[in-house]
């Protein structure tokens, strides 16, 4: 029998000419900008790594230059890639770290270094199975906050994974493999045990399936995820392989629905269950996870109605009760709102700190992420300890602070009311905790206080106006009353503890120029507490100057604010002078 | 006297409906294959528009879109360039779509313009050529900006004051906006329409992915596109595959940004922008068309290719229902609008509008413009025209119709 022999160069010569020829790639670069920042302030705090209030700075000028890139390498194949320079510390007056590159002590961020902050390759093959799938970096907004929540700006594309979708009846299917930085996982990726290291942390992941469907009038979607921690195991022959032991697990699962009940009527619900199982406890205040093995609920009820009969009126309620124990290490940790009232009233954001003594610009934000202790009374009512994952890194005064919504429970009636071309809303919330309870010493005790007894009603009412005076008037008009109540031990009243906080604000806008739009505020706020039998009143004024410059490619904005009033933010007993200044400008050209 | 302004202000006058449009649901994927981005706040239902309405009241007009799902709030949502938050660059309560109303305000037929603005790459057929239109956007003084910018770099020897009255003349941004659920208000003056009623009205409504941010449209690389070309006016540009930031299409042709027009049925839509044909708007009126009717007519089009391919063995190359798809396509061919001849026989001057924004226009686009679609030979055009006539796809009187205007292109 003849048998065939091809040459191998012949071979490859015929595989070479059977390739495709190569395909023109179109690349795009999109977004790419430059990001420059101005802090002033009369606090006068240079800049320390990264330059931002929440850092520490309110001087200094800032550079940041992105670059983005996308080849569209074949109608199937795409590919990614975003390098961007980390916001040094006061790089135009410290010139990148001049002569000091080496030094550990000026880091990266003052060198400017230009860093690859995520690439991708994504594929849609057109198969009736998969619509696409994605290697390497993403902002994981794909899924519910509460379960794998987008990543916080600091970090956005960081995280890697794969990522593949597809379609199912008349829905889709989403399969990720989300590989987590060491501070997502348990115990920071140092194992069971404190301060050992742990091979495994490069290896950890956190699997997540996600099923939405159409049902009808409905939209139902569910999800579950898994993470399990390693550690290597003792294990005496390696010629196998080495054994691995998973010392921690935090499976959750979700279940939506929200739909049409019928015209102006709309209903939606959600169900969230986790689980924190270990066999390790850890004793260490500031780990970011529970200490021990705890299960928990959570779940949201929306309805919103717009009666037809009565123009310009609609209704929002939610009922929503947050386990305390709900841990989800992915969910979302600071740019997600997932509640619907505002919460707490964020011109005391950060009270008791100088550099805060205007509190946060705008309106605090809701995340599921465990929260970070806060005790009292060192630097007042809200200063925050521990390492919860509720992330208020790196922002500055005028950017949404968050808070995490684990242990509420409670209610929120939003109704909007438009009449006599004047839109008006009014929320009421009343909230309780999950985590209401006395002399608590379990897995949680390094988010929660050990006694807590505590209510918190919310009101606030809003109402804008364009007046067609001098060309045109942005009027908006803003009302909030928090009151906030906790007996904390039960065996005692000295300890108990009130606060109320009312405030209002008035700004006006307008467009002074095509190109310019300048608003100006004013706000006077209250803060009452009363801890210990001792009060202690707090009032300021917060004018607010604004400005915002656009042209095609181009904007230039700027924030500054005073601050002037008295207080007791430490709580001495003696009433001190608050007085503040502070400014951010930016610059930003995209092209 | 300022109080009483201030009183005036806030005065009510009572608003009068004229006319409330409706467009069939789940239909927000422009021609059939655009996809949303792969984000969190861009959802299916996001940008379906379900209902126009049009009201009046003493002082001007109220536009209302209603969508399937409620408006997005700027409140949480980044622009993604640096930590800023979007409330500073959305301040009208709503980021994520741009709404272009174009109104034919005479319903003269011949009279006004076919194309639509930058970055939404379509025309509107003859029948519906506005006189007015409104583009609802996030940023509508920075829209407003980025054109005259670009029209200044398109038309270096043609003064700013030249172009600004024209397109104010013609294209309103409104400003004062109230976003209530799922539904977007918007006001236009009654002083724009110059004193059209809106009893008789036709209106071709478009909604486009609004872009967060504000970019140069540059390109690195060397492009023979013209600056009006390279132009996006904040809409989303479609990119092939499932991108993150702005809507995907997975079918080998390139994908209109347009997301969801007000049109009777999605068969309509689906072959009208699907195929890069004229656009189709809806009328009320004395001068009312029946575009239900007309629509019909595309939805059974459908059905009557179905059949024929069911019985007829499909041609090589392609199968009857897109070769037909194909002559409509060529039956609907963007033309640049010529001047009319009116009753002397003289031409009438071109409207100033067209001379800065029609690409079809000499100097206003490249050398091969209209990126999408192909321009058929008139014989083949007519044999198109014949045997739609013939498959009683079209009637007598749109046979001639027709007819005559592709002789008028010899």
């Amino acid at each position: 029998m003849k048998t065939l022999h091809v040459k191998p160069l012949v071979a490859a010569v015929g595989l070479a000419l059977s390739a495709p020829a190569a395909m023109a790639v179109n690349l795009d670069f999109s977004g790419s900008n430059i990001y420059m920042k101005f802090l002033d302030g009369d606090q006068k705090i240079a800049a320390q790594g990264s330059g931002d209030t929440a850092t520490g700075a309110d001087q200094g000028q800032w550079t940041e230059m992105e670059l983005r890139i996308k080849a569209v390498i074949s109608p199937k194949v795409e590919a990614g890639a975003r390098i961007q320079s980390r916001s040094s510390a006061a790089y135009w007056s410290e010139f990148g770290g001049f002569g000091l590159e080496g030094s550990v002590d000026n880091n990266v961020n003052k060198q400017i270094f230009m860093k690859l902050r995520g690439a991708y390759v994504q594929v849609t093959p057109g198969y009736n199975w998969l619509n696409m799938a994605r290697i390497g970096s993403s902002d994981w907004g794909m899924f519910d906050p509460f379960t794998v929540g987008k990543v916080r700006y600091i970090d956005r594309d960081n995280y890697n994974g794969l990522y593949f979708r597809g379609p199912v009846a008349k829905g889709s299917w989403e399969v990720a493999r989300v590989s987590l930085p060491e501070y997502l996982q348990t115990n920071y990726g140092q194992g069971p045990t404190c301060c050992s290291t742990d091979d495994t942390r490069t290896q950890e992941a956190t699997w997540i399936g996600q099923l939405t469907m159409p049902v009808g009038p409905a939209r139902l979607a569910a999800s579950a995820q898994i993470t399990e921690d390693h550690v290597k195991a003792t294990d005496a022959n390696l010629f196998d392989g080495q054994d691995v032991n998973t010392f921690a697990k935090n499976n959750v699962y979700m279940l939506k629905a929200e739909g049409n009940v019928m015209d102006g009527l709309e209903l939606k619900g959600a169900y969230y269950r986790s689980e924190f199982e270990t066999d390790a406890f850890f004793d260490q205040s500031w780990i970011n996870s529970p200490k021990d093995s705890i299960d928990d609920n959570a779940f949201k009820v929306d309805v919103a109605w717009s009666p037809a009969s009565v123009n310009g009126l609609s209704i929002a309620y939610q009922y929503f009760n947050i386990g305390e124990g709900f841990y989800s290490n992915t969910a979302a940790r600071t740019e997600s709102d997932v509640l619907l009232t505002e919460g707490s009233e964020a011109a005391w954001y950060g009270w008791g700190d100088p550099k805060w003594n205007g509190g946060a610009y705008s309106d605090y934000t809701q995340v599921a992420a465990t929260p970070k202790k806060v005790v009292t009374p060192a630097y007042g009512y809200t200063t925050a300890m521990g390492n919860g994952l509720t992330d208020n890194d790196f922002k500055d005064f005028n950017e949404a602070p968050s808070e995490s919504i684990l242990g509420w429970k409670g209610h929120t009636v939003l109704v909007n009311y438009d009449a006599f071309n004047v839109p008006m809303s009014a929320e009421y919330s009343r909230i309780e905790y999950n985590n209401n309870w006395q002399n608590y010493t379990g897995p949680l005790n390094h988010f929660y206080p050990a006694n807590q007894d505590r209510t918190t009603d919310i009101f606030v009412f809003k109402a804008s106006h364009n007046f067609n005076v001098a060309g045109g008037l942005d009027a908006s008009f803003k009302y909030k009353w928090v009151k906030d109540n906790d007996d904390v031990s039960k065996a005692t009243s000295a300890d108990d503890a009130e606060s109320k906080d009312s405030g209002f604000s008035f700004t006006l806008g307008k467009q002074l120029h095509n190109d310019l739009y300048g608003s100006v505020s004013y706000g006077h706020y209250s803060r009452d507490i009363s801890a210990a039998g001792v009060d202690y009143d707090n009032e300021k004024d917060i004018w607010s100057l604004k400005f915002n410059y656009s042209l095609a490619g181009f904007e230039t904005g700027l924030l500054a604010q005073w601050i002037d009033g008295e207080g007791d933010p430490l709580r001495t007993g003696t009433k001190t002078d608050i007085e503040q200044y502070r400014l951010k400008a930016t610059v930003q050209a995209v092209f | 006297m300022s109080v009483l302004l201030l009183l005036a202000s806030f005065s009510v006058a009572a608003e009068r409906e004229i006319v409330t449009l409706t467009d069939p649901a789940n239909d927000d994927f422009g021609g059939g294959s655009l996809v949303y981005p792969e984000r969190l706040d861009y959802r299916p239902g996001d940008l379906d528009l379900r209902v126009l309405k049009i009201s009046k009241d003493d002082k001007g007009f109220w536009f209302e879109a209603t969508f399937a799902n409620p408006v997005r709030d700027p409140k949480a949502a980044k622009t993604g360039i640096g930590p800023e938050p979007m409330p500073v660059s959305a301040r009208r309560g709503f980021y994520t779509f741009n709404i272009d109303v174009y109104i034919d305000t005479d319903r003269a037929p011949g009279s006004g313009n076919s194309f639509t603005l930058p970055g939404r790459k379509a025309r509107i057929d003859p029948a519906y050529a506005w006189e007015r239109a409104i583009i609802l956007t996030p940023r509508p003084e920075l829209a407003r900006g980025e054109l005259f910018d670009v029209l200044s770099r398109q038309f270096p020897n043609r003064s700013r004051y030249e172009a600004e009255t024209s397109i104010d003349n013609s294209v309103y941004f409104p400003t004062e906006v109230r976003v209530r659920g799922k539904s977007v208000e918007f006001f236009v003056p009654a002083a724009f329409f110059g004193g059209s009623d809106g009893a008789d009205w036709a209106v071709t409504t478009l909604v486009t992915g609004a872009r967060p941010y504000s970019s140069m449209s540059l390109s690195f690389l060397p492009t023979s596109k013209t600056p009006l070309e390279q132009m996006d006016m904040g809409a989303m540009q479609p990119a092939q595959g499932r991108p993150q930031d702005t809507f995907g299409f997975e079918s080998g042709q390139e994908a209109s940004p347009i997301v969801d027009a007000l049109m009777p049925s999605v068969a309509q839509q689906i072959a009208l922008i699907g195929n890069d044909e004229p656009l189709i708007g809806m009328s009320w009126g004395p001068h009312a068309v029946n575009e239900s009717a007309l629509s019909r007519r595309f939805e059974r089009g459908a059905e009557t290719v179905r059949a024929k391919r069911n019985t007829t063995p499909e041609a090589s190359g392609g199968s009857l229902f897109s070769s037909t798809l194909g002559g409509l396509k060529n039956w609907f061919r963007s033309d640049p609008v010529r001047p009319e001849a009116d009753a002397s026989g003289q031409s009438r001057k071109p409207v100033p509008l067209q001379s800065f924004l029609d690409p079809g226009i000499k100097g206003n686009a490249a050398a091969e413009s209209a990126p999408i679609g192909q321009h058929a030979p008139v014989p083949e055009r007519l044999r198109t025209l014949q045997q739609l006539f013939d498959d009683k796809l079209i009637d007598e009187a749109e046979y001639r119709m027709h007819k005559q205007r592709i002789l008028g292109d010899l």
